[in-house]
């Protein structure tokens, strides 16, 4: 009987796919966002807002990671330059995006034509932390009936976001969602990320957030 | 919830480890896990039992090492576990914090016989 050494991180094969697949979207000029959140945060929702706000001169594909269904997928069909459904039935990993299935995903988008890509990751505030697809910014939705103590219930999604999404603000007056303690819980989590309170009901407060990311574009 | 991945890839390293060290069994595999990285142990083993059959680590015992959630405070840089929920730096007060410890998963070692 004898020991043999290994430290060796058990997601390291998930990180180097994952550096793969940010060199083809930086290859190809593409900026890639991660969208992650509890279900019905308003991911698709999002997604459709943020397409609608800046389709006029940017170029827009999807990545939908819904577990069983196509149904967030063709909501995004007609308005999107591409979409790509994964289906994660079936693999039992289906609690989040894992980079293998984005690397796949690529090799079905027309990406040398596209300026940037949303990707929905499957509604979970836990898993997704664990795995890079290999985006460049992590977006993370909370809406406003889910209540301001989130950021203490799942840190890590909290500390790891480079925008932050407050979804729903048009329910604002009819929840107990108190905005000043929610964002001082995830500052003290995550000292430069930026808070994008928006409705993609009304479509209030979405043009501060396509301006940002468009910035955000410009940038790299 | 992602457990299935997470035991593939253990079983993917320790066989390749273990190929190049010229060993023909794994007795034990030794996995350190970060207090928040929700890894549930239990159900890495229960993938386990049926993913190992018919390798060479089939069978091996799985520990489990759990390293403890540690802070580092943005104004003091001190280090520290927290007790709480609230997460504030025992040294100065300051709420305002940094994730340190607590993400780790890796495997550490393994025996072979
Ligand atoms: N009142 C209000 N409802 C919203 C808003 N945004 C989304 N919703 C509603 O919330 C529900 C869930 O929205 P989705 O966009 O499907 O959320 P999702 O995060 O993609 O959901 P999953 O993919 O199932 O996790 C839908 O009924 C939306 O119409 C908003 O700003 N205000
Ligand atoms: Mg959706
Ligand atoms: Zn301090």
């Amino acid at each position: 009987m004898s020991k043999i050494e290994i430290i060796q991180g058990i997601l390291d094969a998930n990180e180097a796919t994952a550096t793969g697949n940010r060199a083809v979207f930086d290859k190809n000029d593409c900026l890639a966002v991660n969208v992650m959140s509890a279900p019905g945060a308003g991911k698709t929702s999002f997604i459709l807002r943020t397409i609608e706000a800046l389709s006029a001169d940017t170029r827009i594909g999807v990545i939908e990671g819904d577990v069983v269904s196509t149904v967030d997928a063709e909501k995004v069909h007609d308005v999107a330059q591409a979409v790509i459904q994964i289906n994660t039935k079936g693999m039992p990993e289906s609690c989040a995006l894992v980079a293998d299935m984005v690397h796949v995903a690529l090799q079905r988008m027309p990406i040398e034509d596209l300026d940037l890509v949303l990707i929905e990751n499957v509604g979970n505030l836990l898993c997704p932390t664990e795995f890079d697809l290999g985006e460049h910014l992590k977006v993370v939705i909370t809406s406003t009936p889910e209540g301001h103590d989130k950021p203490l219930k799942y840190p890590v999604i909290f500390a790891q976001a480079d925008a932050l999404i407050i979804n729903k603000a048009d329910l604002l007056p009819y929840v107990d969602f108190d905005m000043e303690e929610f964002t001082r819980t995830v500052r003290n989590l995550n000292a430069s990320v930026q808070f994008f309170p928006l409705s993609c009901k009304t479509g209030e407060g979405v043009a501060e957030w396509a301006t940002w990311l468009r910035d955000q574009r410009q940038r790299r | 919830m992602h457990e299935y991945g997470v035991t593939e890839s253990i079983i993917r390293i320790v066989e390749d480890k273990a190929k190049e060290a010229g060993v023909t069994k794994v007795t034990s595999i030794h996995i350190v896990v970060g207090a928040l990285t929700g890894f549930v142990p239990d159900c890495i083993r229960f993938y386990y039992d049926t993913m190992s059959k018919n390798t060479i680590a089939e069978g091996a015992t799985l520990e489990f090492e759990e390293l403890p959630l540690r802070l580092r405070c943005r104004s003091c840089a001190d280090v520290f576990e927290p007790i709480t929920r609230e997460w504030k730096c025992p040294a100065c007060g300051a709420p305002e914090i940094d994730i340190e410890g607590g993400r780790e998963l890796y495997i550490k070692e393994m025996e072979v016989s």
